[in-house]
Protein backbone atom coordinates (compact mmCIF):
# COMPACT_ATOMS: atom_id res chain seq x y z
CA UNK A 1 0.00 0.00 0.00
CA UNK A 2 2.88 2.24 0.36
CA UNK A 3 4.36 1.38 -2.69
CA UNK A 4 1.39 2.22 -4.51
CA UNK A 5 0.92 5.37 -2.64
CA UNK A 6 4.38 6.61 -3.71
CA UNK A 7 3.86 5.53 -6.96
CA UNK A 8 0.84 7.74 -7.12
CA UNK A 9 2.95 10.49 -5.67
CA UNK A 10 5.42 10.45 -8.14
CA UNK A 11 3.56 10.23 -10.83
CA UNK A 12 1.52 13.51 -9.38
CA UNK A 13 4.73 15.63 -9.33
CA UNK A 14 6.00 14.27 -13.06
CA UNK A 15 2.92 15.71 -14.67
CA UNK A 16 3.45 19.69 -13.90
CA UNK A 17 7.18 19.37 -14.61
CA UNK A 18 6.52 18.08 -18.27
CA UNK A 19 4.02 20.94 -18.56
CA UNK A 20 6.04 23.59 -17.61
CA UNK A 21 9.06 22.74 -20.04
CA UNK A 22 6.93 22.48 -22.54
CA UNK A 23 6.97 26.50 -22.70
CA UNK A 24 10.26 26.79 -23.91
CA UNK A 25 10.93 26.78 -27.50
CA UNK A 26 13.40 28.36 -29.92
CA UNK A 27 12.95 31.88 -29.79
CA UNK A 28 16.18 33.24 -30.46
CA UNK A 29 15.42 33.20 -34.54
CA UNK A 30 18.71 35.84 -35.11
CA UNK A 31 18.49 34.75 -38.16
CA UNK A 32 14.95 34.59 -39.16
CA UNK A 33 14.16 37.92 -40.62
CA UNK A 34 12.51 39.21 -44.24
CA UNK A 35 14.39 38.93 -47.60
CA UNK A 36 13.30 41.60 -49.86
CA UNK A 37 12.51 41.01 -53.03
CA UNK A 38 12.96 42.43 -56.27
CA UNK A 39 9.21 43.60 -56.67
CA UNK A 40 9.42 45.00 -53.33
CA UNK A 41 12.99 46.72 -53.88
CA UNK A 42 11.64 48.04 -57.33
CA UNK A 43 8.47 49.33 -55.34
CA UNK A 44 10.73 51.39 -52.74
CA UNK A 45 12.90 52.82 -54.91
CA UNK A 46 10.16 54.04 -57.27
CA UNK A 47 8.73 55.52 -54.08
CA UNK A 48 12.57 57.21 -52.95
CA UNK A 49 12.93 58.60 -56.37
CA UNK A 50 9.40 60.38 -56.52
CA UNK A 51 9.85 61.58 -52.68
CA UNK A 52 13.55 62.46 -53.50
CA UNK A 53 14.10 66.71 -52.76
CA UNK A 54 17.16 67.42 -54.07
CA UNK A 55 19.98 66.75 -56.04
CA UNK A 56 22.13 65.25 -53.31
CA UNK A 57 19.74 62.52 -52.36
CA UNK A 58 18.81 61.91 -56.09
CA UNK A 59 22.63 60.54 -56.36
CA UNK A 60 22.51 59.28 -53.31
CA UNK A 61 19.67 56.95 -54.47
CA UNK A 62 21.02 56.20 -57.84
CA UNK A 63 23.80 54.96 -55.37
CA UNK A 64 22.09 52.51 -53.56
CA UNK A 65 20.29 50.94 -56.31
CA UNK A 66 23.14 50.66 -58.45
CA UNK A 67 24.73 49.13 -55.76
CA UNK A 68 22.58 45.83 -55.24
CA UNK A 69 23.69 42.69 -56.99
CA UNK A 70 20.90 43.33 -59.47
CA UNK A 71 19.86 45.56 -61.87
CA UNK A 72 17.23 47.98 -61.17
CA UNK A 73 14.27 47.56 -63.28
CA UNK A 74 12.79 50.25 -66.22
CA UNK A 75 10.30 51.44 -63.62
CA UNK A 76 13.08 52.27 -61.03
CA UNK A 77 15.06 53.67 -63.82
CA UNK A 78 11.61 55.52 -65.52
CA UNK A 79 11.48 57.02 -61.83
CA UNK A 80 15.34 58.08 -61.24
CA UNK A 81 15.09 60.15 -64.93
CA UNK A 82 12.75 61.84 -64.20
CA UNK A 83 13.87 62.80 -60.70
CA UNK A 84 16.80 63.91 -62.38
CA UNK A 85 14.55 66.56 -64.35
CA UNK A 86 12.47 67.41 -61.30
CA UNK A 87 15.78 68.51 -60.20
CA UNK A 88 16.82 70.41 -62.98
CA UNK A 89 20.29 68.07 -63.73
CA UNK A 90 21.07 66.87 -66.52
CA UNK A 91 24.33 65.22 -66.45
CA UNK A 92 22.97 62.92 -63.79
CA UNK A 93 20.65 61.64 -66.29
CA UNK A 94 23.42 61.02 -68.64
CA UNK A 95 25.21 59.12 -65.83
CA UNK A 96 22.40 57.13 -65.03
CA UNK A 97 22.48 55.22 -68.51
CA UNK A 98 26.36 54.99 -67.75
CA UNK A 99 25.73 53.54 -64.82
CA UNK A 100 23.16 50.76 -66.44
CA UNK A 101 25.72 50.09 -69.40
CA UNK A 102 28.16 49.15 -66.71
CA UNK A 103 26.34 47.14 -64.85
CA UNK A 104 24.07 45.08 -67.34
CA UNK A 105 25.61 41.62 -67.85
CA UNK A 106 25.94 42.01 -71.97
CA UNK A 107 25.36 44.59 -74.60
CA UNK A 108 21.70 43.10 -75.34
CA UNK A 109 20.48 43.64 -72.09
CA UNK A 110 21.62 47.21 -72.39
CA UNK A 111 19.78 47.57 -75.93
CA UNK A 112 16.72 46.08 -74.65
CA UNK A 113 16.46 48.40 -71.43
CA UNK A 114 17.43 51.41 -74.17
CA UNK A 115 14.40 49.99 -76.06
CA UNK A 116 12.48 49.89 -72.87
CA UNK A 117 13.37 53.39 -72.06
CA UNK A 118 13.41 55.08 -75.71
CA UNK A 119 10.23 56.79 -74.94
CA UNK A 120 11.34 58.72 -71.89
CA UNK A 121 14.60 59.55 -73.10
CA UNK A 122 13.20 60.94 -75.85
CA UNK A 123 10.42 63.11 -73.93
CA UNK A 124 13.36 64.16 -71.52
CA UNK A 125 15.93 64.92 -74.15
CA UNK A 126 18.30 62.97 -72.65
CA UNK A 127 21.38 61.60 -74.66
CA UNK A 128 23.88 58.62 -73.87
CA UNK A 129 27.43 59.25 -72.81
CA UNK A 130 27.96 57.60 -76.24
CA UNK A 131 26.31 60.33 -78.24
CA UNK A 132 27.83 63.04 -76.78
CA UNK A 133 31.26 61.79 -76.84
CA UNK A 134 31.45 59.57 -80.39
CA UNK A 135 34.81 59.07 -80.20
CA UNK A 136 35.90 57.77 -76.78
CA UNK B 1 -4.91 99.53 -64.28
CA UNK B 2 -4.94 96.02 -65.36
CA UNK B 3 -4.02 97.39 -68.99
CA UNK B 4 -0.78 99.17 -67.58
CA UNK B 5 -0.03 95.81 -65.75
CA UNK B 6 -0.17 94.16 -68.65
CA UNK B 7 1.75 96.90 -71.05
CA UNK B 8 4.37 96.53 -67.95
CA UNK B 9 4.99 92.42 -68.61
CA UNK B 10 5.04 92.99 -72.33
CA UNK B 11 7.69 95.42 -71.89
CA UNK B 12 9.33 93.34 -70.23
CA UNK B 13 9.37 90.10 -71.76
CA UNK B 14 11.04 92.36 -75.01
CA UNK B 15 13.42 93.85 -72.61
CA UNK B 16 16.77 91.76 -73.19
CA UNK B 17 17.83 93.07 -69.56
CA UNK B 18 15.72 90.82 -67.39
CA UNK B 19 15.37 87.45 -69.88
CA UNK B 20 13.81 84.81 -67.64
CA UNK B 21 15.25 81.78 -70.15
CA UNK B 22 18.59 82.47 -70.61
CA UNK B 23 19.50 82.13 -74.09
CA UNK B 24 21.83 79.13 -75.71
CA UNK B 25 25.47 79.96 -74.44
CA UNK B 26 27.96 80.20 -77.54
CA UNK B 27 29.97 77.64 -78.40
CA UNK B 28 32.93 79.68 -78.35
CA UNK B 29 32.51 79.91 -74.34
CA UNK B 30 31.74 76.43 -73.23
CA UNK B 31 33.07 74.59 -76.71
CA UNK B 32 36.53 72.96 -76.14
CA UNK B 33 35.84 72.76 -72.20
CA UNK B 34 38.72 69.52 -71.53
CA UNK B 35 41.07 71.44 -72.19
CA UNK B 36 41.30 74.88 -70.45
CA UNK B 37 38.47 73.80 -67.40
CA UNK B 38 41.09 73.35 -64.79
CA UNK B 39 43.09 76.69 -65.87
CA UNK B 40 39.84 78.81 -65.05
CA UNK B 41 39.68 80.66 -62.25
CA UNK B 42 37.63 79.84 -59.75
CA UNK B 43 34.85 82.47 -59.99
CA UNK B 44 34.82 81.71 -63.86
CA UNK B 45 34.32 78.41 -63.08
CA UNK B 46 31.38 79.20 -60.42
CA UNK B 47 29.42 81.33 -63.03
CA UNK B 48 30.25 78.68 -65.94
CA UNK B 49 28.13 76.28 -63.43
CA UNK B 50 25.64 78.70 -62.26
CA UNK B 51 24.83 79.74 -66.63
CA UNK B 52 24.79 75.63 -67.36
CA UNK B 53 22.36 75.82 -64.33
CA UNK B 54 20.05 78.29 -65.39
CA UNK B 55 19.94 76.21 -69.02
CA UNK B 56 19.18 73.55 -68.13
CA UNK B 57 16.25 74.67 -66.14
CA UNK B 58 14.53 74.57 -69.94
CA UNK B 59 13.48 71.02 -71.63
CA UNK B 60 16.81 69.45 -72.20
CA UNK B 61 16.12 69.20 -76.00
CA UNK B 62 16.42 72.81 -76.62
CA UNK B 63 20.14 72.50 -75.44
CA UNK B 64 22.74 72.73 -77.50
CA UNK B 65 25.32 69.65 -78.04
CA UNK B 66 28.04 72.26 -76.68
CA UNK B 67 26.23 73.08 -73.30
CA UNK B 68 25.59 69.19 -72.62
CA UNK B 69 29.07 68.30 -73.58
CA UNK B 70 30.28 71.11 -71.08
CA UNK B 71 27.43 70.02 -68.22
CA UNK B 72 28.64 66.23 -68.45
CA UNK B 73 32.31 67.55 -67.97
CA UNK B 74 31.94 69.51 -65.34
CA UNK B 75 30.03 67.20 -63.41
CA UNK B 76 31.47 63.92 -64.26
CA UNK B 77 34.38 64.58 -66.41
CA UNK B 78 38.06 63.30 -65.90
CA UNK B 79 39.17 66.27 -63.74
CA UNK B 80 40.05 66.86 -59.97
CA UNK B 81 39.37 63.51 -58.28
CA UNK B 82 38.23 62.03 -61.13
CA UNK B 83 41.55 62.78 -63.20
CA UNK B 84 42.42 58.91 -64.24
CA UNK B 85 45.57 57.55 -62.38
CA UNK B 86 47.65 57.48 -65.56
CA UNK B 87 47.28 60.26 -67.98
CA UNK B 88 47.65 58.40 -71.96
CA UNK B 89 51.57 58.06 -72.36
CA UNK B 90 52.52 57.70 -68.63
CA UNK B 91 52.37 54.37 -68.51
CA UNK B 92 54.97 53.61 -71.45
CA UNK B 93 57.05 56.33 -69.92
CA UNK B 94 57.22 54.67 -66.50
CA UNK B 95 57.73 51.06 -68.27
CA UNK B 96 60.63 52.63 -70.35
CA UNK B 97 62.15 54.50 -67.48
CA UNK B 98 62.35 51.24 -65.41
CA UNK B 99 63.84 49.14 -68.30
CA UNK B 100 65.77 52.25 -69.04
CA UNK B 101 67.30 52.25 -65.07
CA UNK B 102 67.96 48.75 -65.19
CA UNK B 103 69.74 48.79 -68.29
CA UNK B 104 71.93 51.64 -66.61
CA UNK B 105 72.27 49.82 -63.47
CA UNK B 106 74.07 47.10 -65.02
CA UNK B 107 76.21 49.06 -67.28
CA UNK B 108 77.60 51.29 -64.50
CA UNK B 109 78.46 47.75 -63.07
CA UNK B 110 80.29 46.53 -65.86
CA UNK B 111 82.26 49.16 -65.84
CA UNK B 112 83.10 49.33 -62.49
CA UNK B 113 84.20 45.35 -62.95
CA UNK B 114 86.36 46.44 -65.76
CA UNK B 115 88.13 48.91 -64.00
CA UNK B 116 89.47 46.78 -60.92
CA UNK B 117 92.72 46.45 -61.05
CA UNK B 118 95.50 43.44 -60.22
CA UNK B 119 94.91 39.63 -59.90
CA UNK B 120 92.29 38.00 -58.43
CA UNK B 121 92.46 36.86 -54.55
CA UNK B 122 94.55 33.50 -54.09
CA UNK B 123 91.32 31.94 -52.95
CA UNK B 124 89.73 32.39 -56.86
CA UNK B 125 92.13 29.54 -57.84
CA UNK B 126 91.36 26.37 -58.36
CA UNK B 127 93.83 24.33 -56.25
CA UNK B 128 92.20 26.93 -53.30
CA UNK B 129 89.11 25.72 -53.58
CA UNK B 130 89.59 22.00 -53.80
CA UNK B 131 91.86 22.04 -50.18
CA UNK B 132 88.78 23.88 -48.87
CA UNK B 133 86.89 20.99 -49.78
CA UNK B 134 89.28 18.64 -48.20
CA UNK B 135 89.21 20.89 -45.24
CA UNK B 136 85.28 21.04 -45.01
CA UNK B 137 85.37 17.42 -45.63
CA UNK B 138 87.35 16.25 -42.88
CA UNK B 139 85.23 18.55 -40.80
CA UNK B 140 81.98 16.81 -41.88
CA UNK B 141 80.59 20.09 -42.84
CA UNK B 142 76.95 20.59 -43.57
CA UNK B 143 76.21 17.44 -45.01
CA UNK B 144 72.59 18.36 -46.12
CA UNK B 145 73.34 21.09 -48.85
CA UNK B 146 76.68 20.49 -49.49
CA UNK B 147 80.00 22.64 -49.01
CA UNK B 148 81.67 22.33 -52.06
CA UNK B 149 83.75 25.95 -52.09
CA UNK B 150 84.86 25.50 -56.08
CA UNK B 151 83.18 28.13 -58.28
Amino acid sequence: MLASTLRASLRARAIPSVSRFAGFRAVRNYSDHHLETFEEFTARFEKDFQEAPDLFEVQRLLNNAFAYDLVPAPAVIEQALLACRRVNDYPTAVRTFEALKYKVENKEQYAAYLEELKDIRKELGIDLKEELYPEA
Amino acid sequence: MFRQSIQRVALRSQSTVTQTAPRALSNAHIGKLEARWESLSKQDQTTLIDELKARQVLPWSELTPAEKKAAYYISFGEWGPRQPLYLPGERAKVFWGTVGGCLAGIALFAGIRSLAPGPEPVSMNREWQEASDEYLKSKNANPFTGYSQVQ
